[in-house]
């Protein structure tokens, strides 16, 4: 009975990952190794890291738009304190303080002036690509040997940095998500946001923190980006707020708010990533691969959708 | 009422579950002519799925509907208004951001043919006119049709889904919950409604949780316990009492 | 109106700016800006979005391209088009309809595809050289007219018939307000949705016929971004993205302001770098304006379905 119950919270997405993962393992030899499958949680850290902050604001109904152009701009703005000789945490400062001023600013737009997030995330995203593209008259950003491309391509213990992060950032936002006020505040925005204004929660300082934790984790994941590449790219981040939220969508979270977990948005970070690696791998070109994660994204939500009823 | 008329509606065995959970087991109701019949049951015990059937708003597993003495199927609110079957929903099926007029044809708009009869587009000005008319008949104050039913207050909201039913003559009038949170007098106006229905000819049923209305304006219950039938009697044949114990089973005492 | 403001302050900034040619080119440039935003407005009326626009054009232009450099008939290459079109279109309703996928997923997943399959279809290269009547129908002029300009105002007034005046468009924006009400009141919701998303498929089609036209060229990366701009038009001019409200009349204004905006820009000579951090601070000040100036006026009430002249 207990195994039930816990089975039933399992969400959908993960019994499509391993479906697929063994999919891929028949198809290709090479797939199954352990390199390929670190490899594939490699590239899937940055993205689970800015999917949680999206999961948390859809999750109170909103959405953000912005957060892959705000990746760039972080990657630039830690850039340029490490080009101009400033230190690791100078950097890593100025990256996340740009993060959270965005995240203040958006929210502020959200709250007070009442605009739907869809617009302020959209023209913000806007704002953010173009500063990004002019600090730099359009060019990457490159900076001298320094600790911080430990971020993005150092090792410890053998498992690479960027997959500690993300590990750490999802135990971070479990815990704040499952055992904090501030998470059931989230999913009561999502859900009745006026009864949680009547029952006295100051629901605008929720809203604007929640998107001040995306841009955190926005800032972050853009700095790790950019010690992976070692260079701050001005348009590194484009297209990473579609994966997001189509993470957190595939993982069960809707954008109604209220429904949803972080659970099914790290097996939905991990799918998506799956989809492009082993497609890599199986030799199929970029273009196709677009195709298949397209067919793949539908059936599978199909399968999730049919099974729910 | 004509009790010599066969029945008008007859549901045979109706079930309905919901992945594990039984809404409904095996469930009859019969409905003559001019006939209003009250159905209660407890919480949870299936009234409103099985009027939901009837209206076409889910489908059922299991059984069979007959309208006088033919099979039917209602698979949408589209077939259950084709039989003239109307209902009105305890939330009212209202679209708060329409005006009052479209609410009361809505998904059936009086239309004007141009072109030779090719496209059909909105009669507002025939549609504006019927409503005002209806809602008159209702002796509840308006402004004006155009209103948004956002804008009215939960009586006008109420009168605008009974005038909806009312319009297209239907057979079957099913009522949800019409007296919930309603004043006395309120109350009593909607008894005078349904006696007024009644005399039209129009068979009603009406889900309530208040037995008085039942007793009332009733002239049959049925009553459902746990998804099944519990009770099925003529008002003069039973109490007040009979019916609670019906509803949850017990021996309750009814002080 | 916000588009009268804007234009007052460009003629200011710039002479250019109210040279007759030059506004011309701009309501052209918003021509194919206006289609896809009469298909987007139609699906978020019901309460949805549409990703896929760009896509969907990429790929109903780049597969009829090849037809017609086979030296296919024009007739048949619009047809197949728009098939194409329909067909994506109808996918995107069907799911969403019948199996409930949400909207952002199914479209997103469908512009991977199309876009996907625009990429295979043409192997990456492009096609450019059609024939002179193709090239017409995005480059020439009817009484002295561009054509982008007349096939937006046709697209524009059948559609805005089509909302404002048949139960058709009754349905769409009691759908887009309250669905369930809606289904419980016999509206045939499935099968509007489902008509939504294959018009907004077949308008997609329509403005990809236009602009490759126009441009006289078809390949896979075209209409990147289009969907995204699509969909701010139609925010801009007034249609709730929650369904329920608006009208494509607001949604030609969106996409005439957008348009005038970037075209103002190049007259400034703005850098190409900061144009999209521009357009982001001005549609950001607009909307900003609406919460301080009290509803959007930009659009004259007789346009708005059930705004009531005197009620």
């Amino acid at each position: 009975m207990r195994l039930k119950i816990l089975l039933e919270k399992i969400p959908h997405v993960v019994y499509l990952f391993t479906g697929l993962i063994i999919l891929f393992s028949f198809i290709s030899p090479n797939f199954f190794s352990i390199g390929n499958l670190s490899n594939l949680i490699l590239q899937g850290s940055v993205l689970l890291i800015i999917s949680l902050g999206l999961t948390l604001v859809m999750l109170s109904n909103g959405i953000d738009l912005s957060v892959g152009s705000l990746m760039s701009l972080c990657g630039m703005v830690a850039g340029m304190s490490l080009s101009k000789g400033l230190g690791l945490i100078p950097a890593l400062f100025f990256g996340i303080l740009t993060g959270l001023a965005s995240g203040l600013f958006i929210g502020f737009l959200v709250t007070r002036l009442r605009f739907s997030p869809f617009i302020a995330t959209f023209g913000m995203m806007g704002v953010f690509e173009g500063i990004s593209l002019f600090s730099n008259k359009g060019e990457s950003i490159y900076w001298s040997e320094s600790v911080f491309n430990f971020i993005g391509s150092g090792y410890l213990f053998n498992v690479p940095f960027p997959v500690w992060l993300a590990a750490l950032t999802f135990v971070i936002v479990y815990v704040l998500l499952y055992k904090t006020p501030f998470g059931v505040n989230v999913y009561a925005i999502g859900g009745h946001e006026e009864g949680l204004r009547l029952s006295g929660v100051n629901v605008r300082r929720q809203k604007i923190m929640v998107y001040m934790v995306s841009g955190l984790l926005a800032s972050i994941g853009g700095m790790v980006l950019s010690s992976r590449i070692a260079s701050g790219h001005p348009t590194v981040g484009i297209g990473y707020e579609f994966e997001a939220i189509a993470s957190s969508v595939i993982g069960g979270t809707t954008f109604f708010g209220g429904q949803g977990g972080i659970v099914g948005t790290l097996f939905g970070a991990l799918m998506i990533t799956l989809l492009r690696n082993g497609l890599n791998l199986l030799g199929y070109t970029t273009p196709f691969q677009y195709c298949v994660i397209g067919v793949i994204l539908a059936v599978g939500i199909t399968l999730n959708t049919l099974y729910k009823r | 009422m004509n009790q010599e008329q066969g029945p008008l509606l007859e549901m045979d065995g109706i079930s309905k579950h919901y992945g594990s959970v039984t809404a409904l087991e095996e469930v009859n109701l019969t409905l003559r002519p001019g006939e209003v019949l009250g159905l209660v049951g407890d919480n949870g015990a299936g009234k409103s799925t099985l009027i939901k059937i009837l209206s076409g708003a889910i489908t059922a597993d299991e059984g069979r509907v007959f309208f006088e003495d033919k099979e039917v199927r209602i698979g949408n609110p589209q077939d259950a208004r084709n039989l003239g079957i109307e209902t009105i929903y305890q939330t009212f099926a209202l679209v708060g951001n329409l005006p009052i007029y479209l609410n009361i044809f809505l998904g059936r708009y009086r239309v004007k043919k141009i072109l030779g009869g090719l496209i059909n587009i909105l009669d507002e000005k025939q549609m504006e006119k019927e409503s005002w008319e209806i809602l008159e008949n209702l002796k509840i104050h308006f402004n004006s049709v155009r209103e948004k039913v956002d804008h009215l207050s939960g009586g006008q909201r109420q009168a605008v889904a009974i005038g909806r039913a009312l319009f297209f003559n239907p057979r079957i009038i099913i009522m949800d919950e019409p007296t919930s949170g309603l004043a006395v007098k309120e109350v009593e106006q909607i008894h005078d409604i349904i006696r007024n229905f009644k005399t039209k000819g129009v068979s009603i049923i009406f889900i309530t949780h208040r037995l008085q209305s039942i007793f009332a304006v009733a002239d049959r219950v049925v009553v459902l316990r746990g998804g099944r039938n519990a009770m099925d009697k003529r008002i003069p044949e039973t109490t007040l009492e009979e019916v609670v114990r019906a509803m949850f089973g017990l021996n309750v005492k009814v002080t | 109106m916000i588009l009268f403001a804007l234009g007052l302050l460009l003629s200011l900034l710039t002479p250019n700016f109210l040279r007759t040619d030059n506004l011309i080119n701009i309501v052209r440039q918003a021509a194919i800006l206006n289609i896809l935003g009469i298909g987007m407005t139609l699906v978020i009326l019901t309460g949805g979005i549409d990703l896929s626009n760009g896509a969907v054009l990429a790929l109903s232009s780049c597969v009829s391209a090849i037809y017609l450099k086979e030296g296919g008939s024009i007739l048949v290459g619009i047809l197949i088009s728009l098939g194409i079109g329909l067909a994506c279109g109808f996918i995107n309703g069907w799911m969403i309809a019948r199996i409930r996928i949400p909207p952002f997923v199914i479209t997103y997943a469908m512009m991977f595809f199309a876009r996907g399959l625009a990429y295979i279809v043409l192997q990456g290269k492009i096609m450019y050289g059609f024939s002179k009547t193709f090239r017409f129908l995005g480059a020439g002029h009817l009484f002295s007219i561009p054509t982008p300009i007349v096939f937006s105002v046709f697209a524009l007034l059948i559609f805005y018939f089509l909302l404002r005046y048949t139960p058709f468009g009754a349905d769409l924006y009691a759908l887009g307000s309250d669905e369930e009400s809606s289904r419980l009141s016999g509206i045939k919701t499935r099968n509007r949705m489902i008509w939504v998303y294959t018009l907004s498929g077949l308008l997609s089609a329509f403005a990809g016929i236009i602009y490759t036209s126009r441009l006289n060229a078809a390949e896979p990366v075209i209409g990147e971004f289009f969907a995204l701009d699509a969909i701010a038009a139609v925010v801009l001019g007034g249609t709730l993205l929650g369904g329920g409200e608006g009208s494509v009349v607001g949604t030609m204004s969106g996409a005439l302001i957008i348009t005038v905006i970037i075209n103002g820009m190049n007259l400034l000579g703005i850098p190409s770098l900061l144009q999209s951090f521009v357009l982001g601070c001005v549609i950001l000040i607009m909307v900003a304006s609406q919460y301080f100036g009290g509803k959007l006026r930009g659009v004259p009430s007789f346009f708005k379905p059930w705004s009531f002249r005197g009620a």
